[in-house]
């Protein structure tokens, strides 16, 4: 497929098929194509090292009796992989579109301010904080009242640090500049800033959890506690989803 | 009604600064800027608009000085209520004029056109 059927499926896709497709939007999208086929690849093959790495440690007879935070370990290593990978694809999209912003004779914006609240939807932004905020809570008590203190720490700084990337993308996705010619492409562009705003604060955390649930001695009220927060979370997040639907269905009324 | 935009063209015979600056007043003026709302900051509107910042902050130094906008510290820069003041005390001016001129028994043609006159001068 050409870049201009690529992207013309991308409109489509995502209920912005009024959008005329322009030159420059067809570049524009491409790039971001381009951006996450690096991702792709980067975290592809960060993903068959860490295979090969974990097939060399059962050779080396370290499989079995493992401690428990082995595996929590190997999953912080994983979500490092993905950051990266998602850093990388970001660095040759960000090169692509600068390119194309350096040809663009007119450029369009907004001249209200961009809030994270604005972007991010305020259902979404309310759901990410109460996930992130239920998080640390839940390792925190795991870590302070169970046997499992181990867990509760890993899982704890996990969430943590995961919510701290996730605040650095979303800053930085509200910083990218606008790069649009005319208001249909400044549509696409909004669209594009609400999709990596929400993917930055995807609740993560819900796997470290499910990780973490794994990681537990048989028996141990600690699953439950994770269990319960991964339901929680996941409910959260699918109510946000479905108020902001609502929302937008409304306006668009 | 259509949401607000800002167009910067690089051809346009209109400096840049010039281009965002009676933009974003016309915004204000016709109210689609509401009193209070956050502009965006100086560097992010020069790099939406792949201007230069010091383009966009003389825009922005030119509105603030006609009391259209100010600047709240690190909070960033608002669209100001002495614009609404402004507005609302050239409006009451220009009624008080238009009495005058229908007294004196001058023709709206004319009123209209000593007002283009003084804007002019």
């Amino acid at each position: 497929m050409t870049d201009a059927q690529n992207a013309s499926c991308w409109l489509r896709r995502n209920d912005l098929g009024w959008v005329t497709l322009t030159p420059t939007l067809t570049e524009r999208l491409a790039a971001r194509r381009q951006g996450t086929r690096a991702e792709i690849w980067a975290v592809a093959i960060g993903m068959v090292l860490l295979v090969v790495w974990g097939v060399l440690q059962r050779r080396a007879g370290l499989g079995p009796g493992r401690t428990p935070l082995t595996g929590v370990a190997e999953f912080a290593i994983s979500v490092l992989v993905l950051v990266f990978g998602a850093w990388l694809g970001m660095r040759v999209q960000r090169r692509r579109e600068r390119e194309v912003a350096a040809r663009m004779r007119t450029r369009v914006t907004h001249p209200g301010g961009r809030t994270v609240r604005g972007v991010l939807g305020r259902y979404y932004a309310t759901a990410a904080v109460l996930i992130y905020a239920a998080g640390i809570a839940v390792g925190a008590v795991v870590a302070a009242e169970s046997d499992e203190r181990a867990i509760g720490v890993a899982f704890t700084v996990t969430v943590v640090v995961l919510g701290m990337i996730g605040a650095v993308v979303l800053f930085d996705v509200l910083r990218r500049p606008a790069l649009a010619a005319e208001r249909e492409s400044l549509a696409v562009d909004d669209a594009l800033r609400r999709m990596d705003a929400r993917r930055a604060v995807t609740p993560y955390p819900v796997v470290v959890a499910l990780v973490a649930g794994v990681a537990t001695t048989p028996g141990s009220h600690v699953l439950w506690w994770l269990i319960g927060y991964g339901v929680l979370s996941a409910v959260l997040w699918g109510v946000a989803e479905l108020l902001t639907k609502r929302s937008a269905a409304w306006t668009n009324r | 009604m259509d949401e607000p935009l800002i167009t910067v063209d690089a051809d346009a015979p209109t400096p840049p600064f010039e281009q965002v600056r009676t933009q974003l007043a016309a915004r204000i003026n016709d109210r689609s800027l509401a009193v209070g709302t956050r502009l965006p900051t100086v560097r992010g509107l020069a790099a939406d608009l792949g201007l230069a910042a010091n383009t966009v902050a003389r825009a922005y130094r030119e509105l603030e000085e006609a009391g259209l906008v100010e600047t709240r510290g690190r909070a960033g820069t608002f669209v100001s209520a002495a614009g609404e003041r402004s507005r609302a005390a050239v409006q009451r001016a220009a009624g008080d004029y238009a009495a005058r001129a229908h007294a004196l028994g001058i023709s709206p043609t004319e009123a209209l056109a000593i007002v283009q006159a003084a804007l002019r001068a």
